[in-house]
């Protein structure tokens, strides 16, 4: 439990520390400037004044609670840009902490009408429902083991593994490697616990969440090997129109920015972690995809080695 | 409303597995909380030194904190000082001891409410006290809390659900997990409900009919 416990201190301590050194620049300098929206913000997303808005609230450093209670991450700083974009003001954001397991319940349910949650793109959730054909960061599926520990996704064959309920990564072990024993949990704490415990012999996730775990912890490695990449995006109800080529045309000003970059140095202070996440997101002269990439994990049971 | 009935058939295999998960930890919990409760009631009326109080403590603890909380300190706490059990085990573990501390003061209420005029004739024909609890205000006692006994084991099946929160999988589970990889909300949620109040129905029922059986007028 400890070693969890000093995961979420120095998380925090790296969150001040970060915080502390990224005042010189005010946020919304930070944001490009505004393009020129082909469409107009749908009167009824205008009147309300505010976006409603579908966050992760424990998954540093995309979308985590700061040490003063508020809503941080690069998630949330994509979500502040486009309230600065629509309302001229980056607070107008009303968010909406959801997890793996109901982001897409809270979506369809109009509990939130726009999720920026690290939803991956999978062919299942495209049919309920639309994502923002620009994408701004990818990622593929690794695991977490300690150093002695299996190298290889072959090697996890008859072991138990814990990852996170809701995500990609249940499905994907069902479907390619059921001989694995999966123990899913709600959140990547409980999952890193049950790990930590030595209840599994790894964590499965992605290559946003483990390097940072990584780096945090002592005595663990990555794997060796991945499994194809799938890409994040943004996410409205289907029928959503001109607020989804809206969204889009502000995440495509986004991505040809340095935006994420710098968000990415205010919400991750360890450098190893940086270099890992920043291979994952959208930036000038990164070679991401530009389309609604119908690519995701469960579509393929290959792996691929990792560099 | 977008209802497929075809998909709950296709999803009976996942839920069944989810659901006999369920049954499993719920009967042992049930029969286990049961015998727990009796044997705490036992020493609470009985006021057995020390181990009366150590029974207070324990139904003060367990009633007065969330039945998640006390599955997260089992399943995740315990390892830390050396003791780990598995979601099965640790999802039993805490729905007994959750469910033996309400039937501990249900069962006790049973054998305060057994008239005292019958432990007088117990004694009066020679009985000790061990077998005037154990042929006289026991079977009494149990007969009397079969309602409360009842409403806690009921208790006990719902509240598996929350054994989700360890990695247990049992039918919410199950019904999540579809939920997540589907989208069939609403198809999940009313199959969940139709089968926890089915479920619970039957309990209620069984119970009810336990209660005809052994009913003393007058008692």
């Amino acid at each position: 439990m400890h070693i969890r416990n000093g995961f979420s201190v120095a998380l925090a301590i790296a969150g001040g520390l970060v915080a502390a050194s990224a005042k010189a620049e005010t946020f919304e300098s930070t944001i490009p400037a505004k393009p020129d929206f082909s469409v107009q913000l749908p009167a009824e997303a205008a009147s309300a004044g505010a976006f409603n808005i579908g966050v992760r609230c424990d998954y540093p450093p995309f979308g985590y609670i700061d040490a003063e209670g508020k809503n941080v991450g690069i998630e949330i700083d994509l979500a502040k840009a486009l309230a600065y974009y629509a309302f001229g003001d980056a607070s107008k954001v009303n968010y909406t902490c959801v997890t793996s397991a109901n982001r897409i319940p809270n979506l369809i349910t109009s509990k939130v009408d726009i999720l920026i949650a690290s939803m991956g793109y999978t062919e299942e959730r495209s049919k309920t429902v639309e994502y923002i054909p620009q994408l701004y960061y990818t990622y593929y599926i690794e695991f977490m083991t300690t150093a002695d520990g299996p190298a290889d996704f072959a090697a996890l064959k008859g072991q138990t593994v814990s990852t996170v309920m809701g995500g990609v990564y249940e499905p994907w072990f069902e479907k390619c490697m059921p001989d694995v024993n999966v123990l899913g949990f709600s959140t990547v704490d409980q999952a890193f616990e049950a790990f930590a415990q030595g209840r599994s012999i790894a964590i499965a996730h992605d290559n946003t969440v483990l390097p940072g775990i990584l780096a945090r912890t002592q005595g663990n490695k990555l794997s060796t090997d991945h499994v194809a990449p799938g890409y994040i995006g943004m996410a409205v109800r289907p029928g959503s129109g001109d607020l989804t080529t809206w969204l889009n045309e502000a995440v495509v000003a986004l991505n040809n920015s340095d935006f994420y970059v710098k968000s990415l140095a205010r919400n991750e202070s360890k450098p190893e972690a940086q270099a890992a996440l920043k291979g994952a997101l959208a930036y000038p002269g990164h070679d991401m995809p530009i389309a609604s990439a119908e690519v995701s994990p469960d579509a393929s049971c290959d792996f691929i080695p990792s560099k | 409303m977008d209802f497929s009935l075809s998909f709950l058939i296709e999803s009976w295999p996942v839920l069944g597995a989810g659901l006999a998960r369920t049954l499993a930890v719920s009967a042992g919990s049930i029969a286990l909380a049961f015998l727990l409760g009796a044997v705490c009631a036992w020493i609470r009326h009985e006021r057995v030194p020390v181990l009366t109080w150590i029974v207070y403590g324990y139904v003060e603890l367990f009633r007065s904190t969330p039945i998640l909380a006390q599955a997260y300190l089992i399943y995740f706490g315990l390892p830390s000082l050396g003791i780990r059990f598995n979601s099965d085990v640790a999802a039993c573990i805490a729905l007994t001891l959750w469910g033996g501390a309400y039937n501990t003061e249900n069962i006790r209420a049973g054998m305060i409410a057994v008239p005292p005029g019958l432990s007088e004739a117990s004694s009066a024909l020679g009985f000790d006290r061990l077998k005037t609890m154990r042929l006289i205000i026991l079977p009494l006692a149990f007969r009397i809390s079969i309602p409360s006994v009842t409403n806690i084991s009921i208790s006990i099946f719902k509240s598996s659900s929350l054994m989700i929160g360890i990695g247990f999988h049992e039918l919410t589970y199950a019904a999540t997990n579809l939920i997540y990889q589907t989208f069939r909300i609403s198809e999940m949620l009313i199959s969940l409900a139709v089968i926890y109040l089915s479920i619970s129905t039957l309990i209620s029922y069984a119970a009810r009919r336990l209660a005809q059986r052994v009913h003393v007028a007058g008692v």
